[in-house]
């Protein structure tokens, strides 16, 4: 499905080296989102090492469906939480207690786990977008983000309206195939938020 | 306090007297406490950079999607992107996911729960520290608890177990609808208790409960094994044999209604089926907002005392608007993640 399939094979089998190119690819993003709660560089530098080790720990145990982002970002979450927590009681009623207490009701938000998956269909669909020919990205542009009609389209870049309605219909088809778990409900989603105009 | 301060807070550029001030906002009032949230969570996850595409990869996946031609993989704006991903954190992703499940942690809840109760109870009290699964609208998802028993929970519904099972018996609680296979153990009976003021002892079974807290009835269906119901507020127990179905309707009447059923109907979600046999509209409705995470206005009254019967498998919400539309006298509307129903 994704680049991190391999790696992720690549780390269940015990590769130092998988590991080590996930880690370094990964890791200032861990690091980043950890401190956005955390709010103490060292202390989220700190969790995500953590984190990372902890995936490497249970490496033997890490689904071949998983995505290892995910999983070490629901890792980290799960540590920031902890230590958040532990900030709250030591620290309740100080400033820093209180921006602790916030951050903790966020971090335990179910939206912060779907934003997590996410990202890695957001991944995927601007991998699929941005390897739709030129012309096609142009015609998809005008119409889902400046709302221009296919006729519309047609006439500003000098071709017929069929020709634009092809690469708009091809560009949805290729959206719709790069997601095969998703079924009917992906194409409502499209004609819902991207339907003619 | 206008986006830009927020926006710094979160970035962590403030002075301690500026972050004294904003916190103090937060702290005021939820509605100010929600701004802050959606800003903190837009504002991170736009920060997490996503890894770049290799070339091969996406000529590939093209190929795959049946594009014609040569493929090029230049860098382009993604702005529709972001749209596309807020509406997918509501959206595409809760189904493209279907495993999704939010874990919880401690919660001061459950200690809320116990004391509410009195030591003399049939059903056992849950000292521990919980975890909860939440599962959307939209979405199914799948638990095994800490005994390997395992628990399919449908949309829109929670369930809360501990770290580790008491040694003298396993409590989960449930608010919305699961399928439950319970690890077989004599000695070692599960408590399955639902927001709906009946729990369900079993000590090795598979079974659906239906216990939605906003439906007037919990509904009991056992497929193999034995389970016993216990209505809690007057430890009253009814058991239950399989193919047969058990009704509570409402909290007050203790007197179950049950009846031997075919229990295909009633676990057909479990496989992704949606089934609705002679259903009442106001029925339809409730399950149709869970199963595609959506809001129905029902924009005509006599729209609610009419049935519907129909079965879906994977078909999208329109498709099954659609089939309303043209079998009834109900015309429909989508508009985002609202629906409207209207006669014809």
């Amino acid at each position: 499905m994704n680049d991190l399939t391999t790696l992720s094979d690549a780390i269940r089998a015990g590769s130092e080296a998988a590991f080590e190119a996930f880690f370094r690819a990964e890791f200032r993003n861990v690091a980043f989102f950890v401190n956005r709660y955390v709010r103490d560089e060292v202390q989220a530098e700190d969790i995500a090492q953590e984190s990372f080790l902890a995936l490497w720990k249970s490496r033997e145990r890490i689904d071949a469906q998983q995505n290892l982002r995910n999983y070490v970002l629901t890792i980290a979450r799960n540590r920031a939480l902890n230590y958040l927590r532990d900030v709250v009681s030591r620290k309740g009623g100080t400033l820093e207690g209180r921006e602790a207490d916030i951050h903790a009701r966020i971090l335990q938000h179910p939206e912060v786990e779907q934003r997590i998956e996410a990202l890695e269909t957001e991944q995927m669909l601007s991998r699929v977008f941005r390897s739709l020919p030129e012309k096609a990205r142009e015609m998809f542009l005008l119409n889902r983000e400046e709302g221009l009609t296919y006729a519309e389209i047609a006439r500003k870049l000098g071709v017929s309206v069929k020709v634009v309605e092809y690469n708009i219909v091809l560009a949805l088809k290729a959206f719709r195939r790069a997601i095969p778990k998703v079924s009917g409900i992906f194409l409502v989603f499209l004609s819902l938020f991207f339907g003619n105009r | 306090m206008n986006d830009d301060i927020l926006i710094r807070y979160i970035q962590g550029k403030l002075s301690e007297a500026e972050r004294e001030a904003v916190v103090a906002w937060i702290e005021e009032d939820p509605a100010n406490r929600a701004r802050f949230e959606r800003l903190q969570l837009d504002d991170t996850f736009s920060g997490l950079q996503l890894p770049e595409l290799s070339e091969e990869e996406a000529v590939e996946r093209l190929a795959a999607a049946g594009w014609p031609g040569e493929a090029s993989g230049r860098r382009v704006a993604v702005r529709w992107l972001r749209i596309l991903t807020r509406v997918a954190a509501i959206l595409l992703i809760p189904l493209a996911v279907a495993g999704a499940l939010v874990i919880g942690k401690k919660n001061a809840e459950i200690a809320r729960l116990n004391t509410a109760m009195t030591a003399e109870r049939v059903v056992p009290i849950q000292e521990d520290a919980s975890w909860l699964y939440t599962v959307n609208s939209g979405v199914k998802g799948d638990v095994t608890l800490p005994d390997g028993s395992r628990v399919r929970l449908n949309s829109a519904s929670t369930l809360r177990c501990p770290d580790r099972f008491a040694a003298e018996s396993r409590v989960v609680e449930l608010s919305g609808e699961g399928f439950f296979e319970v690890v077989g153990n004599p000695d070692w009976p599960m408590y399955v208790k639902t927001a709906k003021g009946v729990t369900v002892k079993v000590t090795g079974t598979k079974f659906n409960v239906s216990a939605y807290e906003n439906d007037t009835a919990m509904k009991l269906t056992l497929v193999e094994g034995n389970v016993t119901v216990i209505h809690d507020a007057t430890d009253r127990q009814y058991a239950v044999r399989p193919n047969e179905e058990m009704v509570f309707y409402g909290q007050d009447k203790a007197a179950p209604v049950k009846k031997e059923v075919d229990v295909q109907p009633a676990i057909a979600w479990k496989d992704g089926i949606l089934l609705f046999e002679n259903m009442p509209m106001p029925e339809v409705v409730k399950r149709l907002e869970r199963w595609y995470g959506v809001f129905i206005t029902v924009q005509d009254p006599s729209i609610m005392a009419m049935n519907f019967t129909a079965s879906f498998e994977s078909e999208s919400l329109s498709q099954v608007l659609q089939l309303l539309r043209i079998t009834s006298q109900i015309d429909y509307r989508i508009d985002g993640r609202q629906v409207f129903l209207s006669r014809k």
